[in-house]
């Protein structure tokens, strides 16, 4: 009995110096308009235009997402790209690498789109294939986000707005990045506040932007800032 | 003779026979080092065969009608001979020339404004265009995977039974890499192997006093934009590269066309708009129309009289590869539609 007392003893002690290791988590993305859930096809009206808004295409890359802990290590996530599309909540769900660190924070870091070199590299398969229709087949390059939808007050054809944000290229480079400090081994819940990205633009006025422009930049660092990252 | 050779026999032979690169294929000598990086992603004999199948099969555009040798056909340097501008399905006319296909695994970009950045993603462009093939990729994976004999074309080139846009989109490109043509009479002279005439010798003096800086050796182009001095169709209003990059600086930029088997590409221009050779070099002597993105080769006037015209088009004309055009390995896979339909 005092030898098991003395080996529990000895692992309880020892258990101090292994640094802790968080539990399997996730990033759940979640669409909202001012806080409350977007659904595919589904009307939420909003105040600045004074008119309803419904989106029927919501999807983005994702890419390079990693945790950094405080002493340097990056943790990686299981792949390097991730296509997330509201049409398709399993997506927006994305399985979290194990953190080894003693310490209470992390950072989370990501992109909002595809790099210039995976953008110049050719054709690829599963997140990142054409087939996805995120990719411009006349200029090349991904579409790092795509959000078209319809509103009343949208004079273009069947009252369509269709927003293509991308452009890899100098001055015209669309990506962006997030960081945020995180407690590691907890789920990681990114609301993405559209509300901020309706009201930069004036639907009447501005409906249609496909190809890498200095516009579309702005509005991909707007769409950037719907971010925001709770636990 | 053990056993265990006697069963790694007919599995080694079996890896063989679905992952042997092609035999025919060889980077030329005398080429620079090619853009395209074979060493991550090595020709393989089955993609090459299914990507040949793809390229001469209309089930490439929305009604099944065009497909991509329709522009591009083996007896014409893959362009498209007696037609100025691209046409697609229902007769609908593009916007530019059907730019002849070889070598292209020594370009960095490609159509006439460099709109596509590498060859693996080039397919989409005139699969999508709505003047072309006006299709969508996820259309043509479910009539491929419809195909009797495709998903088993495909397994046997990517070692899976996905039939992915990624694996159409490779295999066209594995095809088109192998469509090297480097056996014309000036390879040749290159080689050491013969020799020109006193014609086509003065005609070759001439071309690298006055065309080389552009349509540079071997390839016959530095594969850069320039604008050469072509007045603008109206009609079409075609800006060039300009359109891609929005840069004042790339107006009326098309890219160097290579000058290899030209004897077979006419007509001539991102537009077509001559049909000889020597209405391309009257241009060159007497036609430049001088603005603010001219090449700068061009400011200074190209002379050329009557009877170097005439030498320099024999040199041209050596560029000329039948060995290329009548490649059997190039050419409609009869025998894979046929014991496959």
């Amino acid at each position: 009995m005092p030898k098991l007392l003395a080996i529990a003893l000895f692992l309880i002690g020892i258990s101090g110096l292994v640094k802790a290791q968080s539990g399997a988590t996730k990033l759940v993305f979640s669409p909202t308009y001012n806080g409350k859930s977007i659904q595919p096809g589904k009307a939420i009206y909003v105040s600045e235009l004074q008119d309803s808004v419904s989106l029927d295409d919501f999807r983005f890359y994702i890419s390079e997402v990693k945790f950094i802990s405080p002493d340097g290590s990056i943790f990686p996530f299981s792949k390097h790209h991730f296509l997330c599309d509201f049409q398709h909540p399993e997506s927006l769900q994305i399985a979290c690498p194990p953190i080894i660190s003693n310490e209470s924070e992390s950072v989370l870091w990501f992109q909002i789109g595809i790099d210039s070199t995976t953008s110049s590299s050719g054709a690829f398969g599963q997140d990142l294939d054409p087939v996805h229709g995120m990719y411009w087949a006349w200029n090349s390059g991904y579409i790092n986000v795509k959000i078209q939808g319809q509103s009343p007050k949208c004079p273009a054809r069947n009252h369509q707005f269709e927003f293509h944000l991308g452009g890899y290229l100098f001055p015209n480079n669309a990506i962006t990045s997030i960081q945020s400090r995180i407690i590691p081994g907890k789920d990681i819940q990114i609301e993405i506040d559209l509300s901020t990205f309706l009201k930069a633009i004036d639907i009447q006025k501005e409906y249609q932007i496909m190809s890498p422009s200095k516009r579309a930049v702005e509005l991909s660092q707007v769409f950037s800032s719907c971010f925001q990252i709770k636990q | 003779m053990s056993k265990k050779i006697l069963v790694l026999i007919p599995v080694l032979l079996l890896v063989l026979a679905f992952r042997v690169a092609t035999n025919s294929f060889h980077l030329p000598k005398h080429f620079p080092k090619p853009v395209y990086e074979f060493s991550q992603k090595p020709l393989d004999s089955n993609r090459v065969l299914l990507g040949r199948a793809l390229f001469y099969d209309p089930i490439l555009s929305r009604d099944s009608s065009q497909s991509c040798s329709s522009c591009h056909s083996p007896y014409n340097a893959f362009a498209h001979t007696d037609h100025q501008l691209s046409h697609g399905i229902n007769d609908r006319i593009g916007k530019r020339n059907a730019p002849a296909l070889m070598n292209l695994a020594w370009q960095k970009n490609f159509m006439w404004d460099g709109a596509v950045n590498h060859l693996d993603v080039q397919a989409l462009a005139p699969i999508s265009n709505e003047l072309e093939m006006d299709e969508k990729l996820p259309n043509i994976v479910a009539k491929l995977n419809r195909s009797k004999f495709y998903p088993a074309l495909f397994r046997r080139a990517f070692n899976s039974n996905e039939i992915s846009g990624e694996y159409i989109l490779l295999a066209l490109s594995q095809f088109q890499l192998t469509l090297i043509s480097a056996s014309s009479k000036y390879d040749s002279v290159m080689l050491k192997q013969s020799v020109f005439n006193e014609q086509e010798q003065r005609g070759y003096a001439l071309f690298k006093r006055s065309c080389n800086a552009c349509h540079t050796e071997p390839l016959f182009s530095n594969y850069s934009y320039r604008n050469n001095g072509l007045p603008v169709d109206t009609g079409l209003r075609d800006m060039g590269r300009m359109t891609i990059t929005q840069n004042k600086a790339d107006s009326l930029l098309f890219k160097v066309p290579t000058l290899r088997n030209l004897e077979f590409s006419y007509p001539y221009m991102h537009d077509g708009r001559f049909k000889r050779l020597g209405e391309v070099l009257n241009h060159y002597t007497s036609g430049i129309q001088k603005s603010k993105t001219l090449s700068t080769e061009l400011n200074q006037k190209i002379e050329l009289n009557s009877e170097e015209k005439i030498d320099l088009i024999a040199f041209l004309l050596t560029l000329s590869d039948r060995n290329f055009i009548f490649n059997k390995e190039f050419a409609y896979p009869h025998t894979v539609f046929q014991s496959n339909k």
